[in-house]
């Protein structure tokens, strides 16, 4: 099972991949905006992505993504007002975290959106 | 103006609770506020912050304006964004300024979530990093400029929360 992990910080990427890693999900993608994501989503099953990012933000890559992909799309982002959280869903996000977030919680709502 | 007084300082208690949240729930790493002070009223110039080593830098825009940093003694740099990871860091890398500057966009934007349930709306621009032993940083004049210090096992460092009337 292959997840692609969006973010414009690399130490976020980091985090994001060593709770997943740790928790034995080793076939792992990164990109750095929603551009290089849409470059890489061909064939991957699960998306954690970034709100706010250079280049192409987090929105924007998802609304592109749905085009094309029904593949589950967690939204990691600083912005948990109940406005942003409406905006994401609107727009074809899955699941929603807030940062900060614990490692569990990570893998919690990936092995939950596995089973379904 | 004391009823301007006591809405401010719970904007700032908003800024300080996030700002304890993610570094606990981030890195690991416990804090605590120990002093808050207006930045006009004692004695510094009017618009210059003096900072550590690394400051992470974010500014607000599209409704209420300002901007929040959080600067850093390295070591403690190193602490918190060596919690976030799980490693050691010795010099300030691409990752220490990073993980600083992914700090300020969690503060700023738990901070963001905690006003907009108050009413006050803002957008956050993407978080930039200043390096260099006490360098200076110029936020622009502005109504309302807040420092809190923050105490922790490794010393202590800053946040100042700079924002505009409306
Ligand atoms: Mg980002």
């Amino acid at each position: 099972m292959k997840v692609l992990i969006v973010d414009d910080s690399a130490v976020m990427r980091k985090i994001v991949m060593k709770a997943l890693m740790e928790a034995g999900h080793t076939d792992l993608v990164e990109a750095a905006d929603g551009k290089e994501a849409l470059s890489k989503s061909g064939d991957v099953d699960v998306v954690f992505t970034d709100w706010n990012m250079p280049v192409m933000d987090g929105l924007t890559f998802v609304k592109e993504f749905r085009k094309g992909s029904n593949v589950p799309v967690v939204m990691i982002t600083t912005e948990g007002g109940q406005k942003e959280v409406l905006e994401a869903m609107k727009s074809g996000v899955t699941d929603y975290i807030v940062k900060p977030f614990t490692p569990s919680i990570l893998v919690s709502k990936l092995e939950s959106l596995i089973k379904k | 103006m004391s009823s301007n007084i006591v809405a401010n300082e719970n904007l700032i208690q908003d800024f300080i609770d996030v700002t304890e949240e993610v570094l606990s729930t981030m890195a690991s790493f416990e804090i605590k506020a120990v002093e808050v002070q207006e930045i006009n009223a004692n004695g510094h110039s009017k618009d210059v912050t003096a900072c550590f080593d690394i400051t992470g830098i974010l500014g607000f825009s599209g409704g209420r304006k300002g901007s929040l940093l959080i600067s850093f003694p390295r070591n403690i740099a190193f602490g918190a964004v060596g919690g976030m990871l799980g490693i050691e860091f010795t010099e300030i890398d691409a990752d220490v300024r990073d993980g600083v500057s992914e700090l300020v966009n969690m503060i700023a934007g738990g901070a963001k979530t905690k006003l907009q349930a108050k009413g006050i709306d803002f957008e956050l621009s993407i978080p930039n990093t200043v390096i260099g032993q006490q360098h200076q940083i110029t936020a622009g004049a502005s109504a309302t400029r807040t420092r809190v210090d923050f105490d922790s096992d490794l010393g202590s460092f800053f946040i100042e929360v700079n924002l505009k009337e409306d």
